[in-house]
């Protein structure tokens, strides 16, 4: 009898613990005029950290993006060069951009960054996390808001 | 009913269920990415150093695998002592433009050419099968295509083969995985882009089993959909999966036409 309350308490312990997590991983947002305002996380996002995540296998940029003053490394040409997007966005609409470009283009190749719902089969190292964290992200726009012709 | 009545219905029957499945080829062909004076295989899109490797069959690493292939097709097995040769003549060999063909339904179900020659030794020769992308098959299975090397590409998509066309086609087009992409987003649209350094082919198998510089190893068409499917972070299908092999089914449709190349040469 205790054993099945002991057993039915640490199930629902660990479903709650397992929800709350979930809920955690993506901080939500509000999209406004094809942009995202707000700041994921209200931590200034810092530029150095944000050009090795967008330059790395992390963030992979350069696989679609040229970025012309990294010419030394392979640079994909899928995507239109990040040249100068520091003057076409602001912050807010470089946020949509990465976080779900799907709101833009539901057909393009770009991934989104901050994303886990609505994708299939996907890899079991990756479920349940987005490609990039919110931080991350933050830290990816404030460098490409530095990319100015 | 006077036996020439009855044959002149039939032949009108015939005739027209003739025509019905001509209409639906063709407008099948007609969703097709490429026509057919578009195909370009995948050398088309190497580079020069690894296209030179490729036509140099002294240079070719995967004619290694030809070789023991050919090989093995003469070796008796088994408690029967028997080779794939004593039935499939190995001079003027039987098994030429076999591999054009494949895959193809076989009791019933769409099996690649890998999966038709363990059956072979199973069935035929009473002798274990290999491993699927084990040494041994894939070495018989690049012998085969080989011989078949100059030959288009000829698979058929009618009959049984139809739901699996149907399937491989949906999965072609199915987003999958963390990075959220279809197959179709890169070989359809962006054949010729750059992928970082590598130039985006429009994904064609006629060069398959093909010799893969980064593994120094050769690859079935499964392997390569594995590779494609763990860049976009997506779950790969086991090699020999029913749903690979209708993926298969639909991209060898796609290229039907082109010239059997394998073994290529890629990065
Ligand atoms: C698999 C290819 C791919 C990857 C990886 C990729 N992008 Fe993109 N990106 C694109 C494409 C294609 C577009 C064009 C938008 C469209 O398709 O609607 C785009 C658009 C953009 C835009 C808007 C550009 C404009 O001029 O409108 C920005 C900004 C951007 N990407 C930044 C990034 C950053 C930063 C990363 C990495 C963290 C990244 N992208 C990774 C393919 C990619
Ligand atoms: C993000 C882009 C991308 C996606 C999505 C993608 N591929 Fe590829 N694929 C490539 C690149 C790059 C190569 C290597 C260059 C080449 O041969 O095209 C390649 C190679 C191939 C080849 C070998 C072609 C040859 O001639 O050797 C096949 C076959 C193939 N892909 C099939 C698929 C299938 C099937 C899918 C979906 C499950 C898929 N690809 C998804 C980028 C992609």
């Amino acid at each position: 009898m205790y054993l099945r309350t002991l057993i039915i308490i640490i199930t629902n312990i660990y479903f709650l613990v397992s929800y709350v997590n979930a809920n955690e991983d993506l901080i939500s947002y509000d999209i406004i005029d094809y942009s995202i305002p707000y700041s994921l996380t209200n931590i200034e996002g810092n530029i150095k950290n944000g050009r090795e995540v967008a330059l790395s296998r992390q963030g992979n940029c350069l696989a679609c993006h040229k970025v012309p003053m990294y010419d030394d490394i392979f640079q994909g040409n899928i995507g239109p060069s990040l040249a100068g997007i520091g003057n076409r966005y602001t912050i807010a609409e470089l946020r949509l951009r990465l976080v779900n470009p799907y709101v833009l283009n539901p057909d393009t190749i770009m991934p989104a960054f901050y994303k886990v719902r609505g994708l299939k089969r996907v890899d079991k190292k990756y479920t349940e996390k987005s490609i990039l964290s919110a931080q991350e992200i933050e830290d990816v726009i404030s460098w490409l808001a530095t990319l100015k012709d | 009913m006077s036996y020439v009545i009855k044959c002149f219905f039939a032949l009108i029957l015939f005739s027209s269920l003739d025509l019905v499945a001509e209409e639906e080829s063709n407008y099948k062909n007609s969703e097709k990415p490429y026509k057919k004076s578009e195909l370009k295989s995948g050398s088309y899109f190497s580079r020069e150093e690894t296209k030179a490797i490729e036509l140099d069959e002294f240079e070719n690493p995967g004619m290694i695998w030809v070789e023991r292939g050919s090989e093995l097709f003469n070796i008796q097995m088994g408690n029967n002592n028997i080779a794939c040769s004593n039935c499939h003549n190995q001079n003027n060999n039987s098994l030429i433009g076999v591999a054009t063909t494949y895959p193809k339904i076989y009791e019933n179900k769409l099996i690649n050419l890998e999966q038709k020659i363990n059956i072979c030794l199973d069935n035929n020769m009473n002798v274990e099968p290999y491993l699927l992308e084990s040494n041994n098959l894939l070495s018989l299975s690049s012998f085969i295509t080989y011989i078949s090397k100059g030959l288009p590409m000829n698979v058929s998509i009618e009959a049984e083969a139809q739901k699996y066309f149907n399937r491989g086609k949906e999965i072609y087009f199915e987003r999958v995985g963390q990075m959220n992409l279809a197959c179709n987003q890169c070989h359809d649209n962006l054949a010729g882009s750059y992928l970082r350094a590598e130039k985006i082919s429009q994904g064609h198998i006629n060069g398959f089993p093909s010799y893969l510089m980064r593994w120094e190893n050769i690859a079935s068409v499964h392997r390569r959909f594995q590779f494609c499917n763990n860049q976009a972070r997506a779950e790969p299908l086991k090699i020999g999966h029913d749903d690979y092999n209708a993926l298969q089914l639909y991209i060898a449709w796609r290229g039907n036409g082109l010239l059997l190349e394998s073994p290529s040469v890629r990065r």
